[in-house]
């Protein structure tokens, strides 16, 4: 019995755990969005009816995009892919939306927006029981996400000169309400003459799409601009294409003429594309067979 | 015994030993039950015919049921050993299962991480709850979980994929060892737990000594690694290292990482849609394809990897061996379409078969199954032939019920017609054999087949990542195969690399289609085919169609290979395409003429002999 109530507690522990880590940051009586990671939900509201369509009728695929970021969503590109021509003809393939407001104080449950996409069913080959397709809504996207922290900026590698704030070595963050997240960031003091501060920021993608092109667009350190550039970029220092990484590292370079410590405000600004590939089925029944059966 | 003394002490010594014998009986029986109560001693004997199975008839759904079960009685056998913290023994196996089942035994490192945290932070948190006592639990429970995974095959896996040295000691493992049975010796009680009973120390006893022959007999000759006295030179070592990659390249020994991943697709087949799952025809496959590619990339002098399975060159040669009998084309039965088309003759048990007059009718059924309502006409043909001199010969005329003289037209789903044979010329006396022939004029089949066809990608990983993607959606199993009704004769075709149904814009594309006879008869004439991919450029140009097929005598019971050619140009919407793929299906007919045959025996007797009258209707029906 003991053993038994010890694992339900252990249950509610985890419970608890998961509930406590949600998106949203209670601050008084203000919501900060912009903390864990959000993302652009995307779900069919007729699924099951299109598991289910007779030869030769219309159908429609209704998708509901709800935009869960805390940024917004812009040059929305939503296209089906993958669906066989001869049993679906669907119109239009393509659809856009030009913005789907993210989350934030006057639109606390972010923008959600319907879309149709039009069908007619073909017919089954002879004696066919049913006819499934698997096919790709894919979601391309641009997005944006802000990072801000307070760090510290001392370059007294041993402390003997300053007794004041403490460069932190490593730091980890929850995300920042998108689907591109710094998840971590060390920084590295480089002691003497040419003194100065190296942030390595941990960039993530913590969506289930693919991260196409991430653009550095500000980098600030106390409202002076950072040296950034992506590791391995040359060309385009302050671009990158994850591809299919999960984890990529920017960095930043700050000259430190201070001698005291201080705290300043360190700010990164990133715009990114995005990529949402969502996998669903259409499937063409013989109401005839059904019958039977 | 008591009774049993009795009974000898009364003179009465036939009782008293069948009496002997009924105790013995329940002695042993006694044993049974009490072996029975623990469940370990249970597993050795599931275990054992587990084993048994597996060897005999190989991996299929009731091996993969009855590890499931073995695995789930390994944590009863270990919690009942140990005695204690049973819990605890629970949850490293429920996480196994959920990383195994649901999350499809990904090894990705950033999942991996994730998981294996939590798994771990769980049995922490189970282990400081319990003051520490349950970590030999929760440890032991990997135990049931690393059993199931050398017993699946995956102890094979890393003996062929990671390159690990197949000593004797391990083809002792790899064939002989009944894991399951071998956690249950392990776990039997002990000789209090298991209250003296004398079966659970004999199963004890007998499987340590199996366990004891597995392990050390192979290893009496060269025990284990061979020669690791003296270390070898770097000739002899890079000499060994080519000796055994080439060992492993070839596809005898893949068929074990086969059989992994065709149980894979079994789970995956049986969790997901419930449907049966041949393993030993994916491995067969599998092999098969093995082969051809190990063959073509020796005779090519190319490396194995998958740039040089790209080359002309490799696909030439792959799509030689696929057309022209190297290994044929292979299709898969299409899943959408449950019924068959059949047709058979049915001979009439009832009848005897013997005749007053050499004058007479003697009636066969013919039925068809005709799914599809195709149309198509039935004509039959019928003959005697004496048994005692085969060259006496007798055409026969048929009247057949629904028929038009011997034409049979069917359009209908299910269609049944008695069909009786009658001498043309009056039978003397004796044993004769009858033959009846239907030829199905102009049956149809057809199959199906799928592609993607990619458009250039900005790299190879990305290239790499779509057909990935793709491969996943559309051509999970055999997809990439084409699919065929079940029927008298199967049309089995491909295009591009047949297990590669990926089409890049600008290759040159093998394409070969044959019809495999399926059914009792014989295909007598190929009157058409036709391939519908209308907008493709071929080598030669009528390449997707054909008519009057001239075909060899021997392929009529088997294969008929009818064409094979290259697709040398994609129609305009697939060259240039404005999605990153486009998804198509293409369908292959052909229209055959078909022979079933069906023989009985009759005898024409004296008239004074008596016989079978028979009574035939005007529409040909016989009563």
């Amino acid at each position: 019995m003991k053993k038994v109530i010890s694992l339900f507690s252990l249950l509610l522990i985890a419970a608890l755990i998961t509930s406590c880590s949600g998106t949203q940051q209670i601050s008084g009586v203000t919501t900060n969005y912009k903390i864990g990671s959000g993302d652009l939900n995307v779900k069919l509201l007729n699924e099951a009816i299109l598991q289910k369509i007779i030869p030769g009728l219309e159908f429609k695929i209704i998708a509901e995009l709800d935009n869960q970021l805390a940024y917004d969503a812009k040059n929305l590109d939503i296209v089906i892919t993958g669906l066989e021509p001869s049993y679906f003809q669907v119109y239009p393939l393509e659809q856009k939306i030009t913005l789907l407001q993210g989350k934030s104080i006057t639109n606390p449950a972010g923008d959600k927006e319907i879309i149709e996409f039009s069908g007619n069913a073909g017919s089954l080959v002879k004696s066919a029981q049913y006819y499934a397709n698997k096919y790709l809504l894919q979601i391309n996207y641009d997005s944006a996400m802000e990072f801000q922290d307070t760090v510290c900026i001392n370059t007294d590698l041993y402390g003997v000169n300053d007794a004041g704030c403490k460069v932190q070595d490593k730091l980890s963050y929850p995300g920042q309400g998108a689907v591109l997240a710094v998840s971590k960031m060390e920084q590295v003091v480089i002691p003497g003459s040419s003194a100065g501060m190296q942030f390595r920021i941990f960039l993530t993608n913590r969506g289930q799409g693919e991260l196409k092109k991430v653009t550095l667009d500000k980098s600030e350190l106390g409202g002076e601009a950072l040296d950034c550039k992506f590791q391995g970029e040359i060309d385009k220092p302050l671009e990158y294409d994850f591809k299919d990484k999960q984890t990529v590292l920017l960095l930043c370079d700050a000259a430190v003429s201070e001698q005291i410590s201080y705290q300043t405000i360190l700010a990164l600004d990133f715009s990114y594309h995005y990529k949402l590939n969502k996998k669903y089925q259409l499937k063409i029944v013989n109401p005839n067979a059904a019958l039977v059966s | 015994m008591g009774i049993v003394q009795a009974l000898k002490g009364s003179g009465a010594g036939q009782v008293a030993d069948v009496a002997t014998k009924v105790t013995g009986l329940q002695l042993v029986g006694k044993q049974i039950v009490g072996a029975a109560r623990s469940i370990s001693w249970v597993m050795v004997v599931v275990g054992v015919i587990e084993f048994i199975l597996k060897n005999v008839l190989g991996y299929g759904q009731l091996i993969t049921v009855l590890s499931i079960i073995l695995f789930i009685m390994a944590g009863f056998a270990l919690a009942a050993r140990l005695g204690k913290d049973k819990l605890a023994i629970f949850i490293p196996m429920i996480l196994f299962v959920i990383w195994y089942f649901l999350y499809s035994a990904t090894f990705d490192p950033a999942f991996l991480a994730v998981y294996l945290s939590v798994g771990f932070g769980i049995m922490a948190l189970f282990g400081i709850i319990s003051k520490g006592q349950s970590v030999i639990s929760s440890l032991a429970g990997f135990l049931p979980c690393l059993v199931l995974l050398v017993d699946v095959g995956y102890l094979a896996l890393l003996v062929g994929k990671v390159g690990i040295p197949v000593t004797n000691f391990m083809v002792g493992l790899l064939k002989y060892m009944p894991w399951w049975a071998f956690f249950g010796v392990m776990t039997l009680p002990t000789e209090e737990g298991g209250r003296g009973n004398a079966l659970i120390q004999l199963t004890r006893i007998a499987g340590i000594v199996y366990i004891v022959f597995v392990l050390i007999a192979p290893v009496f000759p060269n025990i284990g690694r061979e020669d690791l006295n003296a270390l070898p030179g770097l000739a002899e070592a890079q000499q060994a290292q080519k000796d055994l990659q080439e060992q492993f390249s070839t596809c005898e020994n893949e068929q074990r990482s086969y059989r992994l991943e065709c149980i894979g697709q079994s789970f995956g087949k049986i969790f997901d849609t419930g449907e049966t799952f041949s393993v030993d025809n994916c491995i067969a496959e599998k092999t098969k394809e093995c082969e051809i590619d190990f063959q073509c990339l020796t005779q090519q002098g190319l490396q194995a990897n998958s740039a040089n399975r790209r080359t002309p060159a490799y696909m030439e040669c792959k799509a030689s061996f696929t057309a022209k009998g190297g290994q044929s084309v292979v299709g898969i039965k299409d899943e959408t379409i449950k019924e068959a088309m059949t047709a058979k003759f049915s001979d009439r048990k009832s009848l005897t078969g013997q005749y007053r007059s050499g004058d007479f009718l003697h009636p066969i059924d013919f039925m068809v199954e005709n799914p599809r309502n195709d149309d198509f006409n039935v004509l039959f043909s019928c003959g005697f032939t004496s048994t005692i001199d085969s060259k006496l010969k007798v055409p026969g005329t048929i009247i057949a019920s629904g028929a038009q003289g011997n034409l049979l037209n069917v359009k209908d789903k299910s269609v049944k017609s008695t069909v009786a044979c009658k001498p043309q010329l009056t039978l003397v006396k004796g044993k004769y054999k009858i033959e009846y022939q239907a030829e199905l004029q102009g049956i149809q089949s057809f199959a199906r087949l799928q592609r993607a066809f990619i458009a250039p990608q900005a790299s190879e990983r990305e290239r790499e990542n779509l057909i990935k993607r793709i491969m996943q959606l559309h051509f999970p199993g055999q997809k990439y195969l084409s699919q065929a009704p079940a029927g008298l004769f199967e049309v089995q075709w491909s295009f591009g690399q047949e297990d590669a149904p990926i089409v890049e814009s600008g290759n040159i594309l093998p394409l070969a289609i044959v019809l495999r006879n399926t059914g009792q008869g014989e295909i007598e004439t190929v009157n058409w085919y036709r391939i519908n991919m209308e907008g493709f450029s071929t080598d030669p140009n009528d390449c997707l169609a054909g008519t009057n097929i001239a075909l060899l005598q021997d392929t009529k019971v088997a294969k008929v290979d009818l064409n094979f050619c290259y697709i040398t140009g994609l129609p305009i919407d697939l060259s240039t395409l404005s999605q990153d793929y486009a998804y198509r299906e293409y369908t292959a007919e052909a229209n055959l003429n078909y022979l079933i045959k069906a023989t009985d025996n009759v005898e024409v007797l004296d008239a004074n002999q008596g016989a079978t009258p028979i009574n035939i209707s005007a529409e040909g029906d016989v009563a």
